[in-house]
């Protein structure tokens, strides 16, 4: 007889599947009620409980409700109308929202990224007193609100070891979930047609490179390629860790498998920087085992996924050479001005407001009004650069804040193999968010937030 | 040793109830925030602008600078943008729409705006874009997109000064089929108001001013007038608005002697006609 716990892990670990039978928000919202109505037979705790399906609602930024507001405008320059971006009560913030009005323990837990998380919530909120307090700074309160009450939630909640081992196996069942839909994507060259495919509505062909002779990029159910590039980043080290860690035979098959496919996947979202977020994890765990020169037990370990990453390259090299090469007109034809541009906006409105900021979600406009540049217009989108966006909408103050907040938990490195792995999704996220836009629409920065707390109890434990 | 102790404790306390303070101090700065944010959003005194716009397609790169006819049903006047907590943002007061003589339509409504003034940069904002006289401006009808660029801004219901005129004009060299169905009563309208904006009152014909190239005889060219062809005379009124100091027929064309006119009646369109004379009529008549 199984005991409730593997029974739980099964359950986690497949629950993902079930988003392919998802036809409409109707049917949503049915599927995490029958969650919700499992994990209470499974004997759940009401917190834990929460705190998982929110872990498996992470990825699905749609909203239960038809219509959606928007939370920025489109900015329209001579010729488009410009980035614009919608926001919809999902299901995620609806858990965060009843685990803040029903788990009173979240707000007596006391430490240092508590306090700092806190601290960086008075700056974020400061905009409340702005002269140009509307309602797009609203909706960027809310998510910020959302982020700070998911730390909060995530901590309590992964201060229970059970709670940390159904983390990594919600992270599991997601990259071999996202490894098998992008790699039909992939041999299909098309989306599936799921109602959760976001980018469907914004791309019903799929996505393509802008350069590098027009490649056809996954995005799985995610709203752009790149975003989701972001997103296998940070679960590629989960898989490659737990693949090492694990020593059950059907495991190490299972977690192969979606490693492999995570891979494939992560390849072919062409995205160029979550390509080095993947050097770069690897170089990690390399150097990891370095250190205790096990690195003939790593290669070991991962031989079926370095066997895949070079069947990978056999068969499909071209295409990644191709890609490749676009870094050396990155600058020309390549987005690189336009990403240059758009940093110069940012630093102009940073240099602007250096204390408050221009305001949350009020980038595209203050960009419009200020003298946009053509290849910025071309690219019209908020700048692509997290931390740079945070400066320029929230201030210097909020985002350094953030900034030593992210750094407090992370300036350690984990020994143990399974937080080093956490650890390294983390670092992953620092890079991808060097190069894109990771806060308004794509789950990355909920996934970084929620590793951030793992590592934060990890220290104690 | 008493002594020593009950001042460690008493160290120890207050070391503890400080923390306690600053927990206390984060958690009331934090709800108050919160409560201003709410009062704040909720009780924002509005500003309101009357704007004109005169919409453009969406397709720039295959010429639709002008929108499709068929958004003339699709708007009503009172057709409103809605916040996301209900409230109206924007209204279409009034709008007209001049039919052209392709597949497009000018549509030119007049919208009331919800949003506030800016006193720092002088600015009205609605939707946290500034509007501005020649800038281009997005609103979400319900289950309806407007883009557009703005020609008028004002605090009151935007009407633009009208005025008929008599209008003399030659329309050159028309086939016989045009002429058959060029006929006093022609009407046009305004199909956002539905007002009558110009009525044909006569036709005359005469034999076309301008000469064809006909055939060459010993070597010298022979022009000739081209029997099937017509040159019209026409008499009519037609309303006209003033725009920038300029009277304007349609929207944007110019109601001055030399300069050609396109009126689309419902059944037959006279394009490029040349006004040759005009006279303004008290608008009583």
């Amino acid at each position: 007889m199984p005991s409730r716990q593997s029974i739980l892990s099964i359950l986690l670990f497949v629950f993902p599947f079930t988003f392919l039978l998802i036809a409409n928000n109707k049917l949503l919202l049915l599927v995490f009620i029958l969650a919700a109505f499992i994990l209470y037979r499974l004997k759940t705790k009401y917190a834990s409980g929460l705190f998982l399906l929110l872990l498996l609602s992470l990825p699905i930024e749609l909203g239960l409700r038809g219509g959606m507001v928007t939370a920025v405008e489109s900015a329209m320059t001579q010729f488009n109308l410009g980035y614009g971006y919608y926001f919809g009560l999902s299901v995620k913030f609806l858990l965060v929202l009843l685990a803040a009005l029903s788990v009173p323990e979240l707000y007596r837990q006391k430490s240092r990224s508590v306090l700092l998380l806190s601290v960086f919530l008075i700056l974020c909120l400061v905009q409340v007193v702005l002269p140009k307090f509307d309602s797009h700074i609203v909706f960027g309160l809310i998510r910020i609100c959302y982020f700070f009450l998911l730390f909060m939630l995530a901590r309590y909640s992964l201060q229970h070891v059970a709670n940390k081992k159904m983390m990594f196996v919600v992270a599991s069942g997601w990259l071999l979930f996202f490894g098998v839909l992008s790699s039909l994507q992939f041999l299909l060259r098309h989306n599936l047609g799921l109602y959760l495919e976001e980018g469907s509505t914004i791309a019903p062909f799929g996505y393509l490179t802008n350069e590098s002779s027009f490649l056809y990029r996954v995005s799985g159910t995610l709203g752009h390629p790149t975003f989701f590039a972001s997103w296998l980043s940070m679960l590629l080290p989960i898989g490659l860790g737990q693949l090492v860690v694990t020593k059950k035979r059907s495991v190490q098959i299972i977690s192969g498998t979606s490693a492999v496919l995570g891979l494939l996947a992560l390849f072919a979202t062409y995205s160029r920087s979550a390509w080095v977020a993947l050097a770069t994890t690897i170089g990690l765990f390399i150097w990891h085992f370095a250190r205790d020169k096990k690195v003939t037990l790593l290669l070991k370990k991962w031989k079926w996924i370095l066997l895949g990453g070079v069947g990978i390259i056999v068969l499909y090299g071209g295409y990644f050479f191709t890609r490749l090469q676009s870094f050396s007109y990155i600058f020309t034809l390549g987005s690189g001005r336009g990403r240059v541009e758009l940093a110069q906006e940012a630093f102009e409105m940073i240099r602007m407001f250096p204390i408050t900021g221009v305001g949350l979600n009020h980038f595209t406009q203050t960009m419009v009004a200020q003298n946009v540049s053509g290849a910025a217009a071309y690219f019209l989108y908020p700048v692509h650069n997290t931390w740079l966006l945070f400066a320029s909408e929230l201030g210097l103050p909020a985002m350094f804040l953030f900034a030593i907040f992210a750094l407090s938990i992370l300036w350690r490195v984990p020994k143990n193999i399974a937080h080093f792995s956490v650890w390294v999704a983390c670092i992953t996220f620092l890079i991808n968010s060097q190069f894109h836009t990771l806060f308004s629409q794509d789950p990355t920065l909920d996934l970084f937030v929620v590793f951030l707390a793992y590592l934060d109890t990890a220290k104690k434990s | 040793m008493n002594w020593h102790l009950s001042k460690l404790s008493h160290a120890f306390l207050k070391k503890k109830q400080r923390k306690l303070h600053v927990w206390r101090l984060l958690a009331t700065v934090i709800i108050a925030l919160l409560a201003v944010g709410v009062v704040r959003f909720f009780s924002k005194s509005n500003d309101y602008r009357y704007v004109r716009i005169e919409l453009t397609g969406r397709e720039w790169w295959y010429g639709a600078i002008d929108p499709p006819p068929w958004l003339a049903s699709e708007i009503q006047i009172g057709d409103t943008e809605l916040e996301p907590n209900g409230v109206v943002s924007a209204e279409i007061v009034s709008y007209d729409a001049y039919p052209q003589g392709d597949e497009k339509t000018k549509f030119y409504p007049v919208v009331k705006l919800k949003g506030s003034f800016d006193h720092r940069s002088q600015q009205f904002v609605y939707k946290g874009t500034p509007v501005e006289v020649g800038g281009k401006i997005a609103i979400d009808l319900s289950g309806k997109k407007l883009l557009g660029i703005i020609t008028h801004m004002s605090d009151k219901p935007i009407i633009l000064p009208e005025q008929w005129f008599h209008i003399s004009a030659i329309w050159r060299s028309k086939d016989p089929w045009t002429v058959t169905e060029l006929k006093p009563g022609l009407i046009a309208y305004n199909l956002g108001t539905g007002q009558e904006i110009a009525r044909v009152l006569s036709v005359t014909t005469r034999q076309p001013s301008s000469d064809i190239f006909s055939s060459v005889a010993g070597g010298s060219v022979v022009f000739n007038k081209d029997p099937q062809k017509r040159d019209v005379l026409l008499e009519f009124e037609i309303r006209a608005q003033n725009i920038g100091d300029v009277w304007s027929y349609a929207g944007h064309q110019k109601v001055k002697v030399g300069e050609p006119l396109w009126v689309y009646t419902d059944a037959l369109d006279i394009e490029g006609i040349e006004i040759t004379s005009l006279r303004p009529l008290d608008n009583a008549q």
